[in-house]
Formats: C-alpha cells, structure tokens, sequence
C-alpha cells in the first residue's frame, strides 16, 4: 500500500483519483479533523467513503515532562471511532512543556530517564487507545544533553514499551546528514521487525551542514536509494508520501507515488501493491 | 515520574528558549543550530495567528502585531491540543489583559471575536437537523419552528461587521448580531438585528422553536402584548437567511 499525506489544500484532487492515480490509504493528522463539522466534515465523509485511513498525531507530546492529557486522549478515541484507522502513528518527541503547547516537535534528551518515562506513557497511551501506537524517529537538528545514541534511545523505546515504529527514512537520512552518522548503520542497529509503517518525503538543505525535514520538496535519490535498501530489511507495510508545503500538481505527486510503488515491487514482489 | 529533574530542565530551557527568543545554554546542544527551533515553532504561532485575524493584523500593522504575538507567546501558555481553535486565546489573552485599551484600539476584542467566530461556526460540529416543512403565510401559535442549530448570538460595542464603514470612525453603541452557517453550502453570514429581535430570536433558541413560549416571554420581557403579525416580518426575514429552517413536522 503507498498513500498520501491528505491536505486540505489539494482535497479535491486528491478526492477526484482513481485507478492506477489513486492512493491506497490517506494519512491525516487528527487533530486537523477532530471536532469539525461543516464543509470539513463534508469532505472527511468523502475520504471515509474512499479511503482506508491512517490517523497521524501532532500533539500527543509523548516525551513530554507534563502530565499525558486524558481528555487529549478521550476525543482521538471518538474520533478513531469515527475515521477507523488502520494505523495511528505519533513522534517520538515532544511538543508541550511547562503546561504549554508550542505545536511543534522538539528533541528528547537521549538518556535513560527519559527512556523510562516514555516507556510508561507508551504502555499508557496504548491501554487507554486500547491500540498498539508507531512512534516516528524525528529528525533533529541538535542534540540536547544527551548520555546515549539515538539507536539505543529509540531501540530500548520500541523493545520496552512493545510498540511500532513507524520508520521515516527521510528523517534517517537527515539525521544522519545533520549528525554525521552512517544511515545504513543506524538502521543495522534498530529493531526493523517493529517496523508497522513507513514514511518518506523530500527535504531543504539550509546551511552547509544541516538539513531541515521540510516536506517542502521533492524526494531525493538517494533518499530513494535508502528507502530500497531499507525495506530489503523489513516485511511489507503501508508507505506514505509525505509532501505538506511547496505543492507542486497533483501529477508530480502520482509521479513520486508510482516510483515508491515500483521500488516497492521489486523488493516486496507483486503482492505487495495488490490493493 | 520517571524523568529527572536534569532531563526535564533541559527540556524547559529549550521551550523557554522557543518562546522568549533568549538563547541559554543548552547542555550537549548544537548552540549555533537551536536558532532553527525558534524559527520554526514561532512561524507556526504567528502564520496560526495572522491566519486566524487577518483584519485585527492589518489594522494593528505589522510591528505592533508582531509585539502583540511575542508578548501573547511569552506570557500566555497554549492550553488547545488542535492548532487550528488555538488562536480563540489570544482573543481571550487580550480582554484579560486589557490590551485593547492600553494600545489605544479600542474596538479590537469585538474585532478579533468577530473574526474568530467566523471560524468557530464556520467548523462547528455538525448535527442532527429534525424534520420540518417549509414556513406557510398563515402561522398559527402553536406552530414550533426547526431552527438552524449552527448559529452564535452575540452583541459589539462597535460595529466592526459593517464592511463598509472605516472602523478607526465606528461610534460606539450597542450590536447585536447573528453569526450562522448555511446548512446546504457552509458559508457562514452574519446578520445584525435589533435588541427586541435578539430577545425573541434567543427565546426561540433557548425553548427549542416554540413560537407561543417565545411570544408569551418576550412580551413578558418588553411589557407590551405582543402578536405573530408583530413578529411576522422578523420570522420572514430568519426564513429568508436560513436561520428559522421550517415548521416542525
């Protein structure tokens, strides 16, 4: 299965796909849906009719130092009772502190505290979803204070706490670029049997010796080229073209779609793209 | 809680950092890197803002805007998981803080509320519409009405709804307004009525279309008889608009 970030800014091409230019599942963030009726809600009715989905949440803060928000909790399970998902999947960093949502993803110092904090809300956040979550491996552009790798940090993560990693090989590439590690290394050394989920999308290079995961360009070669290598390693799971910015037409999008596709097919075999 | 007093500090001092703009030492960070977190997560706040009042940031102009988005984004804690209802705090940061009398804009809070509630009825949660048919000439009291159940009802002391006047000329008074969602097309309209329409149009609401308990209340409420021919203009005008939808079936 490949999908499609869905945006509200390409909606109605994304809703008028079909055949061989149709996503196999759509990917929205729920906290962009939850609560919304109107013409919203008219149109997440239409996804629902045509789309599996893959809910993929921006304010769980997982590696929050707060309290985890049950009533956070309570309204995604409305919600996933409502879109169904087949997979919800959230970062492996936090985006409130100090009783404040800031709205995006910052880098949790890589210690062992930190390791067994996660580690509980996980189990408590599972139990509560009653559904096993992915957490991404972010990209970071600097280390905070950390006392181990990120492997061991997001190894010990995924083994201790039993849930999926939902692996965005772009993020690998970034943060291998950014801190000067070797991806096919990084990925040698993390539990791919978790793998449930794959994300891959295009990125900026902002100075000489950093990358920002912008999801505001095309993908890469050797993104691609890391995306095969990878999935040799990894049973089949549903992956996800991740574009949110600089949208270019739809095409280059089915264009990016149909490549994963293909790598897809000669690594996983025919089976694989069945829809 | 499992995570140290160290780790959760470092955790602090970078979400201090992208919010106040004051870079501390960061133990173990790419110092000359942490600038991009800043950059980052302060688009996010003030694209969410700008997007959410494009008139209030206009007419604010863009230095005290961005004065007004650093002063909210220090001093206030984002308390909405959703980014997109998120911006209603500020609203609610600047009539707590007085902010609208100290910079002199006097019709800002009605100015942001009436362009948040745009987006709160805009998005409200759809429900379960009764069945109804469409209004005849000839009410009769017992007649109940199905109403439009997306609508606020709200009044400004200017009125900053009123497209064509200048604002900065608006005298101030007393508005009452109607914000409600068409139910077949979404769009969202507004309609200004006056204080004995309000009464009635929210006697209407508060007991579920009933047009006799409506009459008999705001009657009461005026001291003066008050008959459907009275009202019968105002009923004509809420059909017209999509607010009263029909009589219940």
């Amino acid at each position: 299965m490949v999908g499609l970030g869905f945006r509200r800014d390409i909606h109605n091409e994304i809703l008028d796909l079909d055949n061989d230019a149709k996503p196999d599942f759509v990917e929205l963030a729920p906290e962009n849906w939850m609560r919304f009726g109107g013409y919203w809600g008219s149109i997440f009715k239409k996804i629902k009719e045509k789309y599996p989905i893959i809910c993929h949440g921006l304010s769980l803060s997982i590696g929050s130092p707060d309290d985890i928000d049950d009533e956070f909790l309570d309204e995604l399970n409305l919600f996933f009772a409502k879109a169904e998902p087949i997979i919800y999947s959230e970062h492996l960093s936090y985006s409130k502190c100090d009783n404040a949502h800031i709205y995006d993803l910052l880098p949790i110092p890589f210690r062992q505290d930190a390791v067994n904090h996660i580690v509980e809300r996980i189990k408590y956040v599972q139990d509560k979803l009653e559904r096993k979550i992915a957490l991404e491996n972010v990209s970071y552009y600097s280390p905070i204070g950390a006392e181990m790798t990120e492997q061991d940090f997001l190894s010990q993560i995924l083994e201790k706490s039993d849930c999926n990693l939902l692996l965005d090989v772009n993020n690998v590439y970034v943060n291998a670029f950014n801190h000067k590690y070797d991806a096919k290394e990084f990925l040698d050394n993390i539990p791919l049997d978790r793998v449930s989920y794959i994300h891959i999308a295009g990125h900026d290079k902002v100075e000489e010796d950093l990358i920002i995961d912008t999801h505001g360009q095309d993908i890469i070669d050797p993104v691609f080229d890391l995306f095969e290598w990878a999935i040799a390693k990894i049973k089949p799971v549903p992956v996800l073209l991740e574009r949110d910015f600089n949208m270019p037409e739809i095409e280059v999008l089915i264009g990016e779609m149909n490549r994963i596709r293909q790598i897809a097919k000669s690594v996983w075999g025919d089976n694989y793209v069945d829809k | 809680m499992l995570i140290n007093k160290e780790t959760k500090d470092l955790q602090s001092k970078l979400t201090e950092y992208v919010r106040n703009g004051k870079l501390p030492l960061i133990k173990g960070a790419k110092q000359d890197k942490l600038h991009h977190y800043r950059r980052l997560v302060y688009n996010i706040i003030f694209n969410s803002l700008s997007n959410a009042y494009p008139i209030s940031s206009g007419l604010l102009g863009e230095e005290r805007w961005k004065e007004l988005v650093d002063e909210f984004f220090i001093n206030h804690n984002p308390q909405d998981p959703q980014i997109w209802s998120f911006p209603f705090e500020l609203y609610e940061y600047v009539l707590k803080s007085d902010y609208s009398l100290k910079s002199g804009k006097s019709y800002l809070n009605d100015l942001l509320f009436f362009e948040w509630i745009e987006m709160e009825v805009y998005a409200m949660e759809d429900t379960k519409i009764d069945k109804y048919i469409q209004l005849v000439k000839k009410l009769e009291i017992k007649d109940n009405f199905v109403l439009n159940p997306y609508i606020k009802m709200f009044s400004f002391e200017y009125p900053v709804f009123r497209k064509e006047e200048k604002i900065e000329e608006m005298e101030k008074g007393k508005y009452f307004i109607i914000c409600f969602r068409d139910i077949d097309t979404f769009k969202v309209h507004y309609l200004e009525v006056d204080a004995l329409s309000m009464i009635f149009i929210e006697n209407l609401y508060d007991n579920n279309g009933n047009l006799k308990i409506s009459l008999d209340l705001t009657s009461e409420l005026i001291n003066a008889e008050l008959e459907i021919k009275n009202i019968f203009p105002l009923i004509e005008v809420l059909n017209d608009k999509g607010i009263i939808l029909g009589i219940r079936e």
